[in-house]
Parts: structure tokens; C-alpha cells; sequence
């Protein structure tokens, strides 16, 4: 589901947590609208948790306010709660109790009494039938547990603080799956990461907090544009080689494989696309190239040490 | 959501330690008493009496509660109080618990309740176990009660003596569940609730050695559970430090509840 409905499901307003010596996060508003799945980008320490801490009520902010759901927190926030489904930094369950019982206490203080709901969330992130206590599980079980956890009372916003930590290749894959999945059946999505590649697929909007400050928000489509890059398959290669050394419009190019990839300004494409053809060469295929998020956040952070490539391959 | 936080408190084992304690002090107790150890005691008329054919179900019951009041029920009550708050913060549970539930004021309420009550349970427990362990060994035939603070046979009654000391040592633990749920909310472990509750304690003890400021200090009062055995009983003593140390479980939940309101989960 796009956004565009232009319902405000979470608002804050000039949000700033001031610890001790330092200011976590600051003057930051921001707006998530029904249907969007928004990604709230960030390098480690930029007050991403401390941003969603406060909006679930779990820190007080030094300034400013928030609202979720049109209800201000944290003081409305019990109110809210059983509409909306959290996964916290690194989330905690009670490790004397396998993830079912986990489950069931929570349930029950939420009002989902049904053991059906409980095996079919379990099902969706693939626990079900796992008899360990939470003490026994891996990160990347209780990132599963605390999703399913989330969802339990089939809520109509999702606050995600880095919902794949800890998981593997496949886990990421399924998470990203029951995201979009969610999306598309009308949930709302706000979740943060720092993992730029992991979350460009299926966020409509995005912002960006650099060291507390939100530095840029908007939809995906208007923040991507299409860049000075283009890619080149043609024939044959000793000829194209040929034309775009020294050529004076070419910034810069690099074989891979079977393609070129070029550097050149927009507006010079077409007049090499002449050259080539003038020069015999068979163009099958010239195509810019869209720029990423994570040039998108390197070009307004100015900071590319910050993103983790770790991951980009998938 | 407090059969929860009972359900939450009973599946952990820490939990049973602190039962398990209780119990070992008993059995400690009674295998000393069978040993056939020196229980011989001096009076102030310079006679002496053999404790070892007076000892019975009521003294281990009494006995009991003369050695584990003053530091080992207390100690049992503080790591209750962390598993019930403490625990949660240190583990990161709390956080889960406040964005599925909500509403602190009901959290917070909860877990006080709970305490109160294991804090009862415990005890029950503890006063159920030595006067059965007692029996069992001793037997219950005597008519008089050997007070171990006074160590001389006096006539008894349960509703006089024994119920009244009970309750007035439930009433100073209240007192110690209150303070470790003071302490709990502001530390980072159920070691640092422990500490800081039993030192002040302590220190507050120390500090009660100096008269003019003894009788505003709630330490003063904790053996008040002890004047159940004083023949006649000092009911008004015993009811004015009962009210002196509520009031102090008051003021130490509600300054607690006021900092849990506050307190910013980082963890």
C-alpha cells in the first residue's frame, strides 16, 4: 500500500532528549502517514531508539511532544497500545518461559485469549512447535518472537526499531516478506535502520536523523533520482573502449563483465549515444543508473563510513 | 495483571531459594537442638537452666523467627522485591512490558501487591515449616513457651503471643519489602537492591545507637514483633511502632511509585 492518504498516524513536534552531556535528539519533527512504510535512516548513535523510545513512552522527552495515533504520548499511550505492534532495540522476554508462554502472558493482558491467534503469529515467523525457553533462543529467534509478539494483537501500526538484528540472510528475506506483506493488508510501518540497502526496497517515505537532527524526509521516489551514472552494454568492446577513452564527455568508465559502467553528465547521454552508433557500434542497451539510499544519505550526511555494506549483496 | 506478576514471580527459581532458606535456617535449628549442643542458659538469679527437655514445637517457632528476623527473613525479602522489579529492569523486560501493556501506575501497583504477598508467603511458610519440623522433633506437649529473648518458661496462648509476634514481624518486613522497592527502582541489578537495602538497614542501626535521634529512625522499630513475648504485652509500644513503620512503607512506595512514574527505561 502507498502512502497518500494524508491521515498523520505518528507526528512529533520539535522532539529533543537531553541526556546529562548530551543532546541524543533534537528539535526533531517528523510525520508518518497511514499506509506508509517508513524508514527512519540512520548511522549507530544517531538517536534512532531514543527517537522511538519516547514514542513509546519509555523516555521522556526533555522538549517538544509527540502523538501516535492522534493520541499524545506518554500519557494517552495506554490507550493507544492495543492498536499498535512494537519490536524494541534488542528485545527482551522472559527467559524462564518458552516464546508460547511469553506469548500467552501477554495475551492475556492484551485481551488475546485465543491459543489460535497465538500458534498462527508464531507460524508466520516460524516458531511454532519450538519448546525451548526464551533463555535458549538466539538473537535472531527473539527478534522472530518479539515480531510475532507485535502482531499478536493484529495492530494497525508498527513501530520496528532495527527489526532485523541478528537474523541471517533467510530471516531478513522472510522479515522484509511479512513487512511488505502487512503493508499491502493496510498496516502502517515505521521502522528504523541503519541498514540503508536492507529497507530501500519497501520504504514509501524516509528520514534521516544525523546526530539527533532530522536532515531530510520525504517519499523514496522524489529522495532516489536518477543520477550522472549510466550503464552501457554494446559490441563490440574494443571499439567502445575506444570511444570513450579521452572523449571529453566521459568523466569516467570502468568495464564489468559484459557492461561499462560510465560516468557522464544526463544531459551528455544522447550525443554518446551518437558517437557510439556513428562509430559502428551495436547499442543493445544505455541506461542511467538510479541512485540508492545510500548515496542518497552519503551526499546529505557527508559521512560514508556510517553505512554498513555488510549486507548489500542481498 | 496480578495473577500474572504471580504467575511471573512463581516461575522463577530465585524465588524458591528464598523458601528453601527459610527452611534450612529451620532444620539448622533443630539439628543444633538434637545435637545435644550447650543450650544451657544463666539467669540473672545466677541459676541455671537446661533448655534441652523444655524445647518444643513453639520454641523452634519462636526461635525461628529470634535468628531470622534481624537479618536472614529481611535478606529473603529484599531478593524477592529485586526478582519482582529489579530483575526486569536489568533484563530489558520491563521495556517489553510497558510498550505491550502500558499504563506504569498498574505495573507498578501489581508488583507491589505481589510483593506484599510473597513477602506473607514466605512467613507463613517459615512459621508453618518450624512449627511442624518442631513437632515432629519436639513435640508440642509442653504448656510452656521458653521465650528465646526472655529465655525463661512463661504460660502461652497462640492468639497472645505467637499470632501477635507474627504479625508485627510482617509488619516490619512490610516495612523492609518497602524500602528494597525503593531501592529496586533505582538500581541496575538485584545484587545493588540487596545491598542498598540491607545497608541501610545497617547503617541506620548504627546510627540508632545515638539516643536523640533514635526514636525517628524506622531501624528502631524493627524488633517491635519481639514485645509479643513480654509478659504482660506493651500493646500500645507495639501498635505505635506498627504505625510508625507503616507509615514509612507509605512514604517508601509512594517516593518509589513517583521515581518508576519518571524514570527513563534506557536499557
Amino acid at each position: 500500500m502507498m502512502s497518500g492518504a494524508g491521515e498523520p498516524v505518528i507526528q512529533t513536534f520539535g522532539l529533543t532528549k537531553n541526556y546529562k552531556n548530551k543532546l541524543a535528539v533534537d528539535e526533531l519533527s517528523l510525520t508518518v502517514y497511514r499506509g506508509d512504510i517508513y524508514a527512519f535512516l540512520g548511522q549507530n548513535g544517531a538517536g534512532k531508539s531514543t527517537t522511538i523510545k519516547m514514542l513509546l513512552g519509555l523516555l521522556y522527552p526533555t522538549k517538544g511532544y509527540a502523538k501516535v495515533l492522534y493520541a499524545r504520548v506518554p500519557g494517552e499511550l495506554s490507550k493507544i497500545l492495543p492498536r499498535i505492534g512494537v519490536v524494541t532495540e534488542s528485545p527482551a522476554f522472559y527467559p524462564y518461559l518458552t516464546g508460547e508462554e511469553n506469548l500467552r502472558l501477554y495475551g492475556s493482558l492484551l485481551g488475546v485469549k485465543s491459543g489460535k491467534r497465538i500458534r498462527e503469529v508464531l507460524d508466520k515467523v516460524n516458531l511454532l512447535g519450538v519448546r525451548q525457553k526464551v533463555s535458549e533462543y538466539s538473537q535472531g529467534m527473539r527478534q522472530r518472537l518479539a515480531l510475532a509478539l507485535a502482531l499478536l494483537n493484529d495492530p494497525e501500526l508498527l513501530i520496528l526499531d532495527e527489526p532485523t538484528n541478528g537474523l541471517d540472510p533467510q530471516g531478513i528475506y522472510e522479515i522484509k516478506n511479512i513487512i511488505k506483506e502487512l503493508n499491502r493488508e493496510g498496516v502502517t510501518v515505521f521502522l528504523s535502520s541503519h541498514i540503508l540497502s536492507e529497507v530501500q526496497e519497501m520504504a514509501t517515505r524516509v528520514g534521516v536523523i544525523h546526530r539527533g537532527r532530522l536532515i531530510a524526509e520525504g517519499e523514496v521516489e522524489d529522495l532516489l533520482t536518477f543520477g550522472d551514472r549510466v550503464t552501457l552494454v554494446a559490441n563490440p568492446k574494443e571499439l567502445v573502449v575506444s570511444v570513450l577513452r579521452g572523449n571529453p564527455i566521459v568523466k569516467d568508465f570502468a568495464e564489468d563483465g559484459d557492461k561499462f559502467l560510465i560516468h557522464i553528465n544526463k544531459e551528455d547521454v544522447s550525443k554518446l549515444n551518437k558517437e557510439l552508433v556513428n562509430a559502428g557500434i551495436d547499442v543493445f542497451a544505455l541506461i542511467p543508473i538510479r541512485s540508492t539510499l545510500e548515496d542518497f544519505f552519503i551526499s546529505i550526511t557527508g559521512e560514508n563510513h556510517v553505512v554498513d555494506r555488510a549486507l548489500q549483496t542481498f | 495483571m496480578l495473577w500474572i506478576e504471580l504467575y511471573k514471580l512463581f516461575k522463577q527459581k530465585q524465588v524458591y531459594y528464598t523458601f528453601l532458606g527459610s527452611l534450612l535456617l529451620v532444620v539448622i535449628l533443630i539439628i543444633v537442638a538434637k545435637s545435644g549442643a550447650n543450650l544451657e542458659i544463666h539467669i540473672q538469679t545466677g541459676s541455671t537452666i537446661d533448655l534441652r527437655p523444655l524445647i518444643n514445637a513453639y520454641f523452634v517457632m519462636g526461635f525461628t523467627l529470634t535468628i531470622g528476623m534481624p537479618f536472614l527473613l529481611p535478606l529473603f525479602v529484599s531478593l524477592n522485591t529485586a526478582n519482582i522489579f529489579t530483575r526486569e529492569f536489568a533484563e530489558g523486560t520491563i521495556r517489553t512490558y510497558l510498550v505491550r501493556i502500558g499504563g506504569r501506575r498498574r505495573i507498578f501497583i501489581a508488583k507491589v501487591m505481589v510483593n506484599f504477598i510473597i513477602t506473607f508467603l514466605l512467613l507463613l511458610f517459615t512459621g508453618i515449616v518450624s512449627f511442624s519440623l518442631g513437632a515432629l522433633f519436639f513435640g508440642t506437649e509442653a504448656k510452656t513457651f521458653i521465650s528465646p529473648l526472655l529465655p525463661i518458661p512463661i504460660p502461652f496462648s497462640w492468639e497472645d503471643n505467637f499470632l501477635p509476634a507474627y504479625f508485627y514481624s510482617y509488619v516490619c518486613l512490610l516495612t523492609i519489602a518497602s524500602l528494597s522497592v525503593l531501592w529496586s527502582i533505582t538500581s541496575n541489578s538485584t545484587g545493588e537492591t540487596l545491598l542498598k537495602t540491607l545497608s541501610t538497614v545497617i547503617l541506620l542501626n548504627v546510627l540508632s545507637n545515638i539516643q536523640r535521634i533514635k526514636p525517628y529512625l524506622f531501624t528502631s522499630y524493627l524488633d517491635i514483633w519481639s514485645k509479643a513475648w513480654n509478659d504482660p504485652i506493651p500493646w500500645a509500644e507495639l501498635n505505635n511502632g506498627s504505625l510508625i513503620l507503616l507509615l514509612h512503607s507509605l512514604g517508601f512506595v509512594i517516593l518509589a511509585y513517583l521515581f518508576f512514574l519518571r524514570k527513563d527505561i534506557l536499557c
